[in-house]
Protein backbone atom coordinates (compact mmCIF):
# COMPACT_ATOMS: atom_id res chain seq x y z
CA UNK A 1 0.00 0.00 0.00
CA UNK A 2 2.93 2.55 1.22
CA UNK A 3 4.63 1.68 -1.94
CA UNK A 4 1.79 2.36 -4.56
CA UNK A 5 1.24 5.64 -2.57
CA UNK A 6 4.81 6.51 -2.78
CA UNK A 7 5.18 5.50 -6.64
CA UNK A 8 1.84 7.67 -7.26
CA UNK A 9 3.50 10.14 -5.18
CA UNK A 10 6.90 10.71 -6.97
CA UNK A 11 6.25 11.60 -9.94
CA UNK A 12 3.25 14.60 -8.54
CA UNK A 13 6.94 15.80 -6.16
CA UNK A 14 9.09 15.55 -9.72
CA UNK A 15 6.62 17.44 -11.97
CA UNK A 16 6.17 19.74 -8.59
CA UNK A 17 9.58 20.55 -8.27
CA UNK A 18 9.95 21.33 -12.24
CA UNK A 19 6.89 23.46 -12.00
CA UNK A 20 8.92 25.84 -8.84
CA UNK A 21 11.90 25.73 -11.11
CA UNK A 22 10.24 26.70 -14.15
CA UNK A 23 8.62 29.81 -12.26
CA UNK A 24 12.10 30.53 -11.02
CA UNK A 25 13.45 30.76 -14.31
CA UNK A 26 10.77 32.75 -15.79
CA UNK A 27 11.67 35.34 -13.27
CA UNK A 28 14.98 35.25 -13.92
CA UNK A 29 14.73 36.16 -17.43
CA UNK A 30 12.41 38.88 -16.77
CA UNK A 31 14.90 40.06 -14.99
CA UNK A 32 17.20 39.71 -17.67
CA UNK A 33 14.86 41.53 -20.20
CA UNK A 34 14.73 44.27 -18.04
CA UNK A 35 18.43 44.17 -18.12
CA UNK A 36 18.70 43.90 -21.83
CA UNK A 37 16.50 46.68 -22.31
CA UNK A 38 17.98 48.95 -19.90
CA UNK A 39 21.44 48.50 -21.83
CA UNK A 40 19.44 49.03 -24.85
CA UNK A 41 17.84 52.06 -23.96
CA UNK A 42 21.34 53.38 -22.37
CA UNK A 43 23.06 52.65 -25.56
CA UNK A 44 20.68 54.99 -27.71
CA UNK A 45 22.61 57.63 -26.12
CA UNK A 46 25.98 56.64 -25.77
CA UNK A 47 28.52 58.08 -27.79
CA UNK A 48 28.80 55.72 -30.82
CA UNK A 49 32.23 56.38 -32.54
CA UNK A 50 32.78 55.52 -36.01
CA UNK A 51 36.15 55.85 -37.25
CA UNK A 52 36.90 55.43 -41.42
CA UNK A 53 40.34 56.40 -43.20
CA UNK A 54 40.13 57.29 -46.73
CA UNK A 55 36.77 58.43 -46.62
CA UNK A 56 34.46 60.38 -49.15
CA UNK A 57 30.92 61.18 -47.59
CA UNK A 58 28.29 63.45 -48.79
CA UNK A 59 25.79 65.11 -46.84
CA UNK A 60 22.55 66.12 -48.87
CA UNK A 61 19.45 67.79 -48.06
CA UNK A 62 16.02 66.78 -48.24
CA UNK A 63 15.35 67.13 -52.06
CA UNK A 64 18.77 65.16 -52.22
CA UNK A 65 20.80 67.85 -53.13
CA UNK A 66 24.33 67.70 -52.29
CA UNK A 67 25.25 70.39 -49.17
CA UNK A 68 28.82 69.46 -49.34
CA UNK A 69 30.77 66.41 -50.13
CA UNK A 70 33.90 66.09 -48.32
CA UNK A 71 37.50 63.75 -48.55
CA UNK A 72 39.74 63.40 -46.09
CA UNK A 73 42.80 60.86 -44.65
CA UNK A 74 41.23 59.96 -41.60
CA UNK A 75 37.26 60.46 -40.86
CA UNK A 76 36.23 59.80 -37.05
CA UNK A 77 32.28 60.77 -36.46
CA UNK A 78 30.72 60.78 -32.95
CA UNK A 79 27.28 59.75 -33.12
CA UNK A 80 25.63 61.67 -29.85
CA UNK A 81 27.04 65.05 -30.67
CA UNK A 82 26.56 64.33 -34.80
CA UNK A 83 30.01 65.59 -35.07
CA UNK A 84 32.67 64.17 -37.38
CA UNK A 85 36.50 65.17 -36.95
CA UNK A 86 38.36 65.15 -40.09
CA UNK A 87 41.90 64.87 -41.18
CA UNK A 88 43.67 66.37 -44.40
CA UNK A 89 40.02 67.22 -45.77
CA UNK A 90 39.06 68.65 -48.96
CA UNK A 91 35.30 70.41 -48.91
CA UNK A 92 33.47 70.93 -51.58
CA UNK A 93 30.52 73.19 -50.31
CA UNK A 94 27.21 73.77 -52.63
CA UNK A 95 24.94 76.52 -53.34
CA UNK A 96 21.44 75.23 -54.44
CA UNK A 97 22.87 71.89 -55.59
CA UNK A 98 25.61 73.51 -57.42
CA UNK A 99 29.51 73.52 -56.38
CA UNK A 100 30.39 77.08 -54.99
CA UNK A 101 33.80 76.53 -52.87
CA UNK A 102 36.04 74.07 -52.78
CA UNK A 103 38.45 74.24 -49.80
CA UNK A 104 41.59 72.78 -47.85
CA UNK A 105 42.39 72.47 -44.63
CA UNK A 106 44.48 69.46 -42.14
CA UNK A 107 41.89 69.38 -39.25
CA UNK A 108 38.32 69.69 -39.39
CA UNK A 109 34.77 69.38 -37.68
CA UNK A 110 31.79 69.46 -39.01
CA UNK A 111 28.49 69.51 -37.43
CA UNK A 112 25.97 67.29 -39.35
CA UNK A 113 23.09 68.38 -37.74
CA UNK A 114 23.22 72.20 -37.61
CA UNK A 115 25.29 71.35 -41.13
CA UNK A 116 28.32 73.43 -39.80
CA UNK A 117 32.14 73.13 -40.54
CA UNK A 118 34.90 74.21 -38.97
CA UNK A 119 38.38 74.19 -40.57
CA UNK A 120 41.49 74.96 -38.94
CA UNK A 121 45.17 74.61 -39.28
CA UNK A 122 45.67 76.47 -42.26
CA UNK A 123 42.86 77.11 -44.78
CA UNK A 124 42.42 76.97 -48.50
CA UNK A 125 39.51 77.47 -50.43
CA UNK A 126 39.14 78.57 -54.07
CA UNK A 127 35.20 79.60 -55.44
CA UNK A 128 34.28 77.24 -57.73
CA UNK A 129 32.14 79.99 -59.90
CA UNK A 130 34.16 83.85 -59.34
CA UNK A 131 37.46 82.33 -59.33
CA UNK A 132 38.34 84.09 -56.47
CA UNK A 133 40.34 81.90 -53.85
CA UNK A 134 41.55 82.85 -50.00
CA UNK A 135 43.77 81.82 -47.32
CA UNK A 136 43.78 82.14 -43.81
CA UNK A 137 44.53 80.31 -40.49
CA UNK A 138 41.13 79.18 -39.67
CA UNK A 139 37.23 79.28 -41.38
CA UNK A 140 33.67 78.60 -40.76
CA UNK A 141 31.08 77.22 -43.32
CA UNK A 142 27.45 77.68 -42.10
CA UNK A 143 24.71 76.26 -44.45
CA UNK A 144 21.49 77.85 -43.00
CA UNK A 145 23.47 81.13 -43.53
CA UNK A 146 25.11 80.12 -46.83
CA UNK A 147 27.90 81.86 -45.34
CA UNK A 148 31.68 81.31 -45.27
CA UNK A 149 33.96 83.23 -42.19
CA UNK A 150 37.70 83.13 -42.04
CA UNK A 151 39.77 84.77 -39.86
CA UNK A 152 43.69 85.26 -39.36
CA UNK A 153 46.03 86.63 -41.51
CA UNK A 154 43.44 86.03 -44.32
CA UNK A 155 44.51 86.68 -47.76
CA UNK A 156 41.95 86.90 -50.67
CA UNK A 157 43.36 86.80 -54.08
CA UNK A 158 42.26 86.45 -57.85
CA UNK A 159 45.15 86.63 -60.59
CA UNK A 160 47.31 90.07 -60.00
CA UNK A 161 44.84 91.23 -56.99
CA UNK A 162 45.55 90.54 -53.32
CA UNK A 163 43.53 91.78 -51.09
CA UNK A 164 44.79 91.29 -47.01
CA UNK A 165 42.92 91.72 -43.84
CA UNK A 166 42.20 90.21 -40.32
CA UNK A 167 38.75 88.82 -41.02
CA UNK A 168 36.62 87.56 -44.02
CA UNK A 169 32.78 87.19 -44.86
CA UNK A 170 31.17 86.25 -47.77
CA UNK A 171 28.99 83.97 -49.64
CA UNK A 172 29.35 80.71 -50.28
CA UNK A 173 31.03 81.21 -53.88
CA UNK A 174 32.85 84.29 -52.72
CA UNK A 175 30.51 86.24 -54.90
CA UNK A 176 30.07 89.11 -51.90
CA UNK A 177 32.78 89.74 -49.91
CA UNK A 178 33.77 91.94 -46.73
CA UNK A 179 37.16 92.03 -45.14
CA UNK A 180 37.56 93.80 -42.01
CA UNK A 181 41.51 94.96 -40.96
CA UNK A 182 43.80 97.39 -39.39
CA UNK A 183 43.94 98.48 -42.25
CA UNK A 184 42.49 95.74 -44.94
CA UNK A 185 44.80 96.24 -47.91
CA UNK A 186 43.66 95.62 -51.59
CA UNK A 187 46.73 95.26 -54.06
CA UNK A 188 46.78 94.82 -58.12
CA UNK A 189 49.33 95.37 -60.21
CA UNK A 190 48.03 96.28 -64.05
CA UNK A 191 49.29 97.38 -67.07
CA UNK A 192 49.10 101.00 -67.64
CA UNK A 193 48.61 103.02 -70.43
CA UNK B 1 73.60 79.40 -94.49
CA UNK B 2 70.60 77.77 -91.96
CA UNK B 3 72.79 79.58 -89.18
CA UNK B 4 72.06 82.61 -90.60
CA UNK B 5 68.30 82.13 -91.09
CA UNK B 6 67.72 81.45 -88.02
CA UNK B 7 69.58 84.53 -86.22
CA UNK B 8 67.76 86.51 -89.10
CA UNK B 9 64.50 84.62 -88.11
CA UNK B 10 65.37 85.48 -84.20
CA UNK B 11 65.80 88.97 -84.32
CA UNK B 12 62.60 89.31 -86.78
CA UNK B 13 60.93 87.87 -83.74
CA UNK B 14 62.50 90.37 -81.31
CA UNK B 15 61.92 93.45 -83.49
CA UNK B 16 58.30 92.64 -84.19
CA UNK B 17 57.04 91.61 -80.52
CA UNK B 18 55.43 94.57 -79.32
CA UNK B 19 57.08 96.87 -76.38
CA UNK B 20 55.81 95.55 -73.18
CA UNK B 21 53.19 97.52 -71.12
CA UNK B 22 53.97 99.38 -68.10
CA UNK B 23 53.04 98.07 -65.21
CA UNK B 24 51.51 100.11 -62.43
CA UNK B 25 50.91 99.07 -58.83
CA UNK B 26 47.28 100.32 -56.96
CA UNK B 27 46.83 99.68 -53.62
CA UNK B 28 44.24 100.87 -51.41
CA UNK B 29 43.96 100.74 -47.87
CA UNK B 30 41.05 100.74 -45.54
CA UNK B 31 39.16 99.32 -42.70
CA UNK B 32 36.56 97.72 -44.28
CA UNK B 33 36.67 96.69 -48.13
CA UNK B 34 34.08 94.95 -49.75
CA UNK B 35 33.54 93.69 -52.79
CA UNK B 36 30.09 93.06 -54.99
CA UNK B 37 29.58 92.37 -58.85
CA UNK B 38 28.56 95.14 -60.67
CA UNK B 39 25.05 95.26 -61.17
CA UNK B 40 25.52 97.58 -64.61
CA UNK B 41 28.38 95.90 -65.97
CA UNK B 42 28.23 92.02 -66.55
CA UNK B 43 31.49 90.40 -65.44
CA UNK B 44 32.43 93.40 -63.36
CA UNK B 45 33.14 94.21 -60.45
CA UNK B 46 32.47 97.02 -57.31
CA UNK B 47 34.91 97.44 -54.74
CA UNK B 48 33.45 99.97 -51.38
CA UNK B 49 36.30 100.97 -49.12
CA UNK B 50 34.96 102.84 -46.05
CA UNK B 51 36.25 104.10 -42.80
CA UNK B 52 39.24 106.52 -43.95
CA UNK B 53 40.44 105.04 -47.45
CA UNK B 54 44.15 105.80 -48.84
CA UNK B 55 44.77 105.09 -52.63
CA UNK B 56 47.97 105.08 -54.12
CA UNK B 57 49.78 105.04 -57.16
CA UNK B 58 52.89 106.03 -59.00
CA UNK B 59 51.14 109.70 -59.82
CA UNK B 60 48.37 109.86 -57.39
CA UNK B 61 47.16 109.52 -53.74
CA UNK B 62 44.07 110.63 -52.57
CA UNK B 63 42.77 110.34 -49.43
CA UNK B 64 38.89 110.50 -48.70
CA UNK B 65 35.95 109.09 -46.30
CA UNK B 66 35.06 106.34 -48.84
CA UNK B 67 35.43 105.17 -51.94
CA UNK B 68 34.12 102.68 -54.54
CA UNK B 69 36.53 100.99 -57.27
CA UNK B 70 35.02 100.01 -60.56
CA UNK B 71 36.62 97.07 -62.22
CA UNK B 72 35.46 96.00 -65.90
CA UNK B 73 34.85 92.19 -66.84
CA UNK B 74 38.85 92.14 -68.46
CA UNK B 75 39.85 92.74 -64.88
CA UNK B 76 41.30 96.14 -64.81
CA UNK B 77 40.08 99.35 -62.24
CA UNK B 78 38.70 101.41 -64.64
CA UNK B 79 37.94 104.52 -61.79
CA UNK B 80 37.90 105.73 -58.57
CA UNK B 81 35.23 107.19 -56.72
CA UNK B 82 36.01 109.20 -53.56
CA UNK B 83 33.37 111.10 -51.51
CA UNK B 84 33.67 112.92 -48.52
CA UNK B 85 37.01 115.08 -47.30
CA UNK B 86 38.73 114.26 -50.59
CA UNK B 87 42.80 115.13 -50.23
CA UNK B 88 44.44 114.40 -53.10
CA UNK B 89 48.61 114.79 -53.83
CA UNK B 90 49.93 114.16 -57.08
CA UNK B 91 52.45 114.90 -59.52
CA UNK B 92 52.78 115.20 -62.98
CA UNK B 93 55.49 116.11 -65.82
CA UNK B 94 55.12 119.13 -68.32
CA UNK B 95 56.05 118.32 -71.99
CA UNK B 96 59.41 120.13 -71.39
CA UNK B 97 60.25 118.17 -68.16
CA UNK B 98 59.04 120.36 -65.58
CA UNK B 99 57.58 118.59 -62.66
CA UNK B 100 54.50 119.78 -61.51
CA UNK B 101 53.15 119.08 -57.57
CA UNK B 102 49.20 119.37 -57.18
CA UNK B 103 47.51 119.18 -53.55
CA UNK B 104 43.89 119.52 -53.63
CA UNK B 105 41.11 119.63 -51.44
CA UNK B 106 37.53 118.50 -52.54
CA UNK B 107 33.90 116.89 -51.46
CA UNK B 108 34.14 114.49 -54.27
CA UNK B 109 36.81 112.80 -56.82
CA UNK B 110 36.66 110.73 -59.74
CA UNK B 111 40.02 109.14 -61.06
CA UNK B 112 39.50 107.88 -64.31
CA UNK B 113 42.39 105.52 -64.89
CA UNK B 114 42.05 104.64 -68.14
CA UNK B 115 42.53 107.94 -69.15
CA UNK B 116 44.65 109.05 -66.14
CA UNK B 117 42.08 111.85 -65.59
CA UNK B 118 40.84 113.38 -61.93
CA UNK B 119 37.68 115.26 -61.86
CA UNK B 120 37.36 117.06 -58.70
CA UNK B 121 33.84 118.89 -58.10
CA UNK B 122 32.80 120.43 -54.80
CA UNK B 123 34.95 123.45 -53.15
CA UNK B 124 37.70 122.63 -55.32
CA UNK B 125 41.03 123.84 -53.33
CA UNK B 126 44.25 123.73 -54.53
CA UNK B 127 47.48 124.42 -55.31
CA UNK B 128 49.95 123.56 -57.94
CA UNK B 129 53.77 123.98 -57.59
CA UNK B 130 56.27 123.52 -60.56
CA UNK B 131 59.58 122.40 -58.86
CA UNK B 132 61.98 123.67 -60.75
CA UNK B 133 61.08 127.40 -61.46
CA UNK B 134 59.30 127.33 -57.90
CA UNK B 135 56.11 128.94 -59.71
CA UNK B 136 53.01 128.27 -57.52
CA UNK B 137 49.37 128.12 -59.06
CA UNK B 138 46.73 128.75 -56.22
CA UNK B 139 43.80 128.20 -57.36
CA UNK B 140 39.58 127.29 -55.92
CA UNK B 141 36.97 126.15 -58.68
CA UNK B 142 33.58 124.42 -58.61
CA UNK B 143 34.89 122.05 -60.72
CA UNK B 144 38.46 120.72 -62.14
CA UNK B 145 39.47 118.34 -64.56
CA UNK B 146 42.94 117.43 -64.07
CA UNK B 147 45.30 114.97 -66.52
CA UNK B 148 47.77 113.02 -65.10
CA UNK B 149 50.01 112.43 -68.47
CA UNK B 150 49.11 115.66 -70.01
CA UNK B 151 50.02 119.21 -69.54
CA UNK B 152 46.67 120.03 -69.18
CA UNK B 153 43.56 121.32 -66.91
CA UNK B 154 40.08 122.76 -67.12
CA UNK B 155 38.55 124.57 -64.37
CA UNK B 156 34.97 125.63 -64.14
CA UNK B 157 34.09 128.49 -62.06
CA UNK B 158 37.61 129.55 -61.18
CA UNK B 159 39.58 131.59 -59.59
CA UNK B 160 43.34 131.34 -60.11
CA UNK B 161 46.16 133.40 -58.96
CA UNK B 162 49.81 132.74 -60.14
CA UNK B 163 52.71 133.35 -57.62
CA UNK B 164 56.48 133.64 -59.38
CA UNK B 165 59.48 134.30 -57.79
CA UNK B 166 60.97 137.33 -58.23
CA UNK B 167 64.13 137.52 -60.66
CA UNK B 168 67.46 138.94 -59.76
CA UNK B 169 67.72 142.68 -60.64
CA UNK B 170 70.53 142.71 -63.48
CA UNK B 171 73.37 143.92 -62.16
CA UNK B 172 74.17 147.64 -62.75
CA UNK B 173 77.93 148.46 -64.19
Amino acid sequence: MFRRVALAALPLLIAGCAGGRLGEKTAQEKREAARVARERRADRFAPVRLRQENLKSTLSDEEGRPIWEATSKLIEVEEKTKTGRLEGARFIFYDNGKPALEARAPLVTANYKEKTVQLRGGVEGISLTGGYGFRAKEAEWEYEKKQVRASGGVTLWREEWRVVGDELTGDTALNRVRLVGKPARLMVTQKSK
Amino acid sequence: MKRLLIVALMLLTCAAAPPEKAQRTVELEAPVIEREPDPKVPGGELWKASGGVTLTTSDVNIKADSMTVNVGKNRTMEQVQAVGGVVIKGSRKTADGIEQRLNATCNEATYLMSEERLLLSGNVRGTMVEVQNDRTWDLSSDKAHLWLREDRMRLERAKVKLTEPEKPAPKQE
